[in-house]
């Protein structure tokens, strides 16, 4: 046998124990992990019951800022079934998180030709409105039509490599997932709290965090919501805050 | 010269007519603010004038809400469905509470009164056990504690376990809250079913002249 003949078996060798190893790295995570970083797409885990059936009528959310406390999960794709015997949209996305405060909230359902039904908070900052609470378990189901989060890659980047151990082999695709989202904004000038991305295309690495149980920061700004949400559930203590408006308002209009 | 007192004055003596009136205006007004002792239900038809409500604090438990439209006599005497959003409450305390309603009798405006407040901001003087309230609008703190739902199907709402029928309708939007606290509010409501409020100390019902209206939440 050549040496040559031989130099590329080795090589070929090294090429599958390496691909194998990779394999084997990766199969210990969940495998939306593997999803997210586009090694391979498998089926979704099945969505959590949220112990209601919602109206087939989204209300539409909008805030142009908000703080998001505690995210602790995020599932795209995660379609619920509706009263009518509908189900929401494919581009569902499931949401659990702490609480949201949310700057100038106008909720609205729309229903051309009915009524027109509102709730609104005119505040902002001490008088924002609030979701949740720091020690709540809130769950969303929306389809997101905007949605910024305002961070840095220089804050996800470190929480990873604080993280390394528990990210295991995942670290350096992360850590260039990471790199890849932010390259679009790299040059762009930086607000005060990092340019805000859009969630879906903050998603991938978002996903990861989650996955692993990696904390996030405590609060992440958003920018521009806008979504129609299908479904609210804040699952909280007796006596302790769900919803509150300090200068709310509802309306229903003819 | 002295001044002509009120008897000197033509034309209809409007206080004295009120006081032979006044049980059959507060029986006209009292079909939109229905008083009831009693059953809570909110299976009747509404007028279609709506009352002023304000409270300085509410403390709601077992609060289900649904959009709903509500059954109502219009002026030339059909029914038609007004939208609104209902509110069940099982359990509510209430402090200061005022309910005008304006109406026009015999071409004179005129306002039937309906307070609840003992003077002090501080006590819940007014404990009901069962409202139904029909709401157009309501401003001021929105509150609520506990577990709480958004856009759960109307049909599936419940007022906490007091058995109130709400008759929320699907694919209506619905709402429960196992506490709902409301702080200087003011609403309009076309109707409010309560039980029982005529046990309550401080409660008076009065007809003034003109379009009165209560005074704003919070002692302003």
């Amino acid at each position: 046998m050549s040496r040559s003949t031989r130099g590329h078996r080795l090589r070929r060798l090294v090429l599958v124990a390496v691909a194998a190893l990779l394999l084997v790295g990766t199969a210990y995570g969940p495998s939306n992990v593997a999803a997210a970083l586009g090694l391979r797409e498998g089926p979704l885990p099945p969505a959590p019951p949220l112990g209601f059936v919602p109206s087939p009528f989204p209300i539409v959310l909008d805030a142009p800022t908000a703080r998001l406390a505690g995210l602790e999960k995020v599932e795209v794709h995660h379609v619920i079934p509706l009263s009518d015997g509908s189900f929401s949209p494919p581009d569902s996305v499931y949401l659990r998180f702490k609480q949201v405060e949310l700057d100038q909230l106008v909720i609205k359902q729309p229903r051309p030709g009915e009524f027109d039904f509102a709730i609104t908070n005119t505040g902002s900052g001490p008088t924002a409105a609030v979701v949740g609470n720091p020690d709540a378990v809130t769950e969303l189901v929306a389809v997101v039509h905007s949605l910024d989060i305002c961070v840095t890659a220089n804050t996800l980047q470190a929480v990873a490599i604080g993280y390394a151990g528990v990210f295991g082999g995942a670290l350096d695709n992360l850590l260039r997932l990471i790199a890849d989202i932010f390259a679009p904004v790299v040059a762009s000038a930086l607000g005060p709290v990092g340019p805000c991305i859009p969630l879906t295309a903050l998603l991938p690495a978002l996903a990861v965090f989650v996955d692993y149980g990696v904390p996030l920061p405590a609060v992440l700004p958003v920018a521009n919501l806008n979504a129609n949400v299908y479904a609210v559930k804040v699952a909280t203590a007796p006596g302790t805050p769900s919803v509150t408006l300090p200068l709310g308002m509802l309306q229903v209009s003819q | 010269m002295t001044e002509p007192s009120s008897e000197d004055y033509n034309g209809t003596r409007w206080r004295r007519t009120l006081v032979f009136m006044s049980p059959a205006l507060v029986a006209a007004a009292a079909i939109g603010v229905s008083v009831i002792n009693g059953a809570v239900a909110a299976s009747f038809t509404s007028q279609s004038s709506t009352s002023e409500l304000v409270a300085g604090n509410v403390v709601a438990d077992g609060v289900g809400a649904v959009i709903v439209s509500n059954p109502t006599m219009n002026s030339d005497g059909q029914v038609v469905g007004t939208w609104v959003t209902r509110f069940g409450i099982a359990d509510a305390q209430i402090s200061d509470l005022c309910i005008a309603q304006q109406a026009s009798f015999f071409g004179q405006p005129v306002t039937l009164l309906v307070t609840a407040n003992d003077g002090d901001p501080a006590t819940m003087e007014t404990n009901v056990p069962g409202v139904v309230m029909d709401t157009i609008q309501a401003s001021g703190f929105i509150g609520m504690s506990g577990n709480t739902v958004l856009n759960k199907n109307a049909g599936d709402v419940r007022a906490g376990d007091s058995g109130i029928a709400l008759l929320g309708q699907p694919p209506q939007f619905g709402l429960e809250s196992q506490t709902v606290n409301l702080r200087n509010v003011t609403a309009r409501v076309q109707d409010l079913v309560v039980a029982d409020v005529l046990a309550t100390p401080s409660f008076k019902a009065h007809i003034e002249l003109g379009d009165v209206h209560c005074p704003p939440p919070g002692g302003g």
